[in-house]
């Protein structure tokens, strides 16, 4: 075990529960009561399911995931368009774990408290990032593994679906002399 | 070289074939027997419930995809259209992954190939422990001989790809049983692309056999169409109502479709069939329904091997190992079959649960990496008695399934046992697909290192393509859902034929299984819908 993960005892995934649930019950409140919560709901420009704040949260854990195998200063268009068909194709019942999983992280208390990162996504530093996954990764909790593997099944397939992924696991692509004669 | 993809010529020539995100308005459809789903045991019902003369009409909610579609060999392609949920459906906990198809062919579309009957030993115990009538051996023979003869299931004559070398090699130098695989192909180009959809027709799936087959027999095929749910009257099926899909496949077209028929199947396949009877409140009144879900718990093995492997090319599956299958008979410590997955880039890259520098290092050497894996056999004893189907508030499903001690010491064996079998392959080290492992350099050591495993969810990497049961056969009704035809114990004119109708599942990849058992319930049924 990790020293990092040593904050996420058995307390203080019940603190992170009633934060989350705190958190969660004063958001919708406060949607409901600016008559706006379709707009916070809203899918980010070009997405169908990712909103602007999921975004902001892949754009920080892209370049960690996959860090040395994206060129710096890569744009991410690409992976966050796969993300989203990704999340888009999920059933109604997983879409709504995801999403769950993605609002909790939205909310700076409870961030926090799961992830140690208290400031917003799109300035959490590379390092801190890093510290999370690990910590989520190697944690005795079972639910943030959970959260874990979901990010990193999500960051790997928009990756090594794609020909760049290919190369560097040294995939050469589909049989050269199959994919010329029946796609001729 | 073009691929005739048989639809286009076949559609030209008259086949009924509707794409139900083209309709415009609401509609009836009518038929002697309406088949919901067009995988393995859909499509079997429907070339013979059609070659007996019946209009038969086969509703299929995924789209139709052809050889054209496949020529890519491409993985975000196939997931995205053939997969249920994109491939990313799991358990209702997330934490064992499930691949599922979703296309006219259902699983067959992307299935691997691997063609076993129904071990006797299982159909021993569906005797005796769930009370199944005339499934025995010798009943199901001239079945699955008949599906054999039909799809080119045969022994693979080729040499194994070097991934399943491994398994022959490690199996061979430990003494180990090990055979080589029948496969459902004819003039397969041995390229590995089984997972993203056949490109050259080989693969003997349903899309390019039986569906094909009932077309020309005068069968109807609606695709991008939804069964939402099924109405009763009387003790009886009156109808269904669907919904036509708009042409991603994803969201309703908002044009609904009423299906009515003499005679109703079920054939969406296990976890799908039995949450459309729960969406439908059909009858079930001792809570059976969506009970003993079966999946075959696979766990992985990766290792390094000196030589290149180049995994993803070669026929998929060609070796398997049942040596540990039935050590302490049906019912004693979890057996498993042995086989290797195909090494397809995307989805081995999930596999590693690292990221950054490591998991660039991991998955940068795939050439030389040969995984084995193991099928265990769940829902034989009382400590593993398979998963439940639920559905949410909007009749979506979901699959609760849990692990008992039983079951993880299966998957602690099977480790093991992959272990000593790489290393006895050649394996230059070995990891577990476990989010504790790392690699070992030695038999003695990989064996060490299992034992420290948190044989725990979301640490184990699991992960299922055979779903089974949910909507059990058995001579009780009290304890299954069908009687041992496939026909439900409380609605007569209601039979379910796919691999939902297993008891417990069957310790061999399924897919014979259910053409097997679907055949000759077919047959039964069409002889008596034509006398009725
Ligand atoms: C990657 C992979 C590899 C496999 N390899 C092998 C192998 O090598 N050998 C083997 O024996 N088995 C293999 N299998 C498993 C095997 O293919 C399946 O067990 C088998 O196809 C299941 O048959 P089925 O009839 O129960 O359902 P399916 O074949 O899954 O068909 C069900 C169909 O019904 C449709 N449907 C469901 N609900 C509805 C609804 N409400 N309305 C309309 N349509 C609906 C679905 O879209 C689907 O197309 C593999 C599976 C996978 C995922
Ligand atoms: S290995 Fe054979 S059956 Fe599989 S996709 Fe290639 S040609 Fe088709």
């Amino acid at each position: 075990m990790p020293e990092s993960s040593a904050p996420l005892s058995r307390r203080s995934l019940l603190k992170l529960g009633l934060a989350a649930g705190t958190v969660l019950t004063v958001s919708s409140l406060g949607a409901g009561l600016a008559g706006c919560s379709r707009r916070d709901h809203a899918a980010a420009a070009g997405l169908r399911r990712l909103r602007d704040a999921d975004v902001e949260l892949f754009r920080a854990l892209l370049p960690v995931m996959l860090a040395g195998s994206l060129p710096a200063a890569a744009p991410l268009d690409g992976h966050l368009a796969r993300i989203d068909d990704a999340v888009l194709r999920l059933g109604a019942p997983a879409q709504r774990e995801v999403f769950k999983l993605f609002d909790l992280l939205h909310l700076r208390p409870a961030r926090w408290l799961a992830t140690g990162i208290a400031e917003p996504w799109r300035e959490a530093t590379p390092q801190q990032v890093a510290a999370f996954l690990e910590r989520w990764r190697d944690s005795r909790v079972g639910l943030f593994n959970a959260g874990y593997l979901a990010f990193n099944k999500l960051c790997c397939t928009a990756h090594y679906t794609q020909p760049e992924g290919w190369a560097q696991m040294g995939y050469p692509g589909p049989l050269a002399w199959a994919y010329e004669s029946l796609n001729r | 070289m073009a691929i005739n993809d048989l639809y286009t010529d076949g559609i030209a020539g008259g086949w009924k074939v509707r794409d139900a995100s083209t309709f415009t308005a609401d509609q009836v459809l009518e038929a002697d027997v309406a088949i919901v789903g067009s995988g393995a045991g859909g499509g079997t019902a429907a070339q013979i419930l059609s070659a007996a003369g019946l209009r038969v009409l086969i509703l299929e909610e995924g789209p139709l995809q052809t050889a054209r579609d496949f020529r890519d060999m491409n993985e975000a392609r196939a997931y995205a259209t053939l997969y249920q949920e994109g491939a990313g459906r799991s358990s209702s906990d997330g934490a064992l992954q499930i691949l599922q198809g979703r296309a006219v062919g259902g699983t067959t579309t992307v299935n691997w190939t691997s063609s076993f009957r129904t071990p006797p030993e299982t159909l021993k115990h569906w005797a005796t422990r769930h009370g199944v009538r005339e499934a025995s051996e010798q009943d199901l023979a001239p079945w699955f001989q008949r599906m054999e003869e039909q799809l080119g299931v045969a022994p693979w004559g080729m040499p194994p790809n070097a991934n399943n070398a491994v398994l022959r090699d490690g199996a061979a130098k430990l003494d180990w049983e090990w055979h080589v695989i029948p496969r459902n192909v004819r003039g397969c180009w041995n390229l590995g692309y089984c997972g993203t959809g056949c490109p050259t027709n080989a693969k003997q799936s349903m899309l390019v056999t039986t569906i094909p087959q009932s077309l020309r027999q005068g069968a109807e095929l609606v695709h991008h169409l939804r069964v939402q749910a099924l109405r009763f009257e009387g003790g009886r099926v009156a109808g269904l109502e669907a919904r036509a899909l708009k042409p991603d496949a994803l969201a309703p077209s908002g044009v609904r479709v009423t299906v009515r028929a003499r005679h109703y199947v079920l054939s969406g396949g296990a976890i799908n069939t039995p949450a459309l009877l729960l969406r439908s409140a059909a009858p079930d009144p001792h809570g059976q329904l969506g009970l003993r879900t079966c999946v075959h718990p696979v766990v992985l093995s990766i290792a390094e091997m000196p030589q290149k492997v180049d995994g993803y090319y070669g026929a998929p599956q060609s070796i398997a190992s049942d040596h540990f299958q039935w050590k302490q008979g049906a019912t004693g410590a979890c057996g498993f079959k042995l086989e290797v997955p195909p090494m397809m880039p995307a989805l081995l890259s999930t596999m590693f649960g690292r990221f950054g520098a490591e998991l660039k290092d991991e998955v940068g050497h795939l050439p030389q990496l040969n995984a084995a894996l193991a099928l265990l056999r769940d829902g034989f004893v009382e400590e593993s008695p398979g998963g439940r189907v639920r559905i949410d508030d909007a009749g979506e499903p979901l699959l609760d399934y849990d692990f008992s001690e039983y079951l993880w010491q299966g998957m602690r064996e099977a480790y093991r046992r992959m272990a000593e079998l790489q290393f006895a392959a050649g394996a230059r080290r070995v990891r577990q697909v476990h989010l504790d492992a790392r690699w070992a350099g030695n038999a003695g050591d990989a064996l060490r290192h299992v034992e420290t495993l948190r044989m725990v969810k979301f640490r184990t990497g699991l992960f299922s393509a055979h779903l089974m049961g949910g909507c059990a056969m058995g001579g009780d009704p009290k304890t299954s859902v069908t009687d041992s035809h496939g026909r439900h114990h409380q609605l007569e004119n209601l039979h379910v034929l796919d691999g939902s109708l297993f008891p417990t599942s069957i310790g061999a990849n399924p897919q014979l299984s259910i053409y097997g058992l679907v055949a000759k319930h077919a047959t039964r049924l069409a002889g008596e819908l034509a006398k009725g």
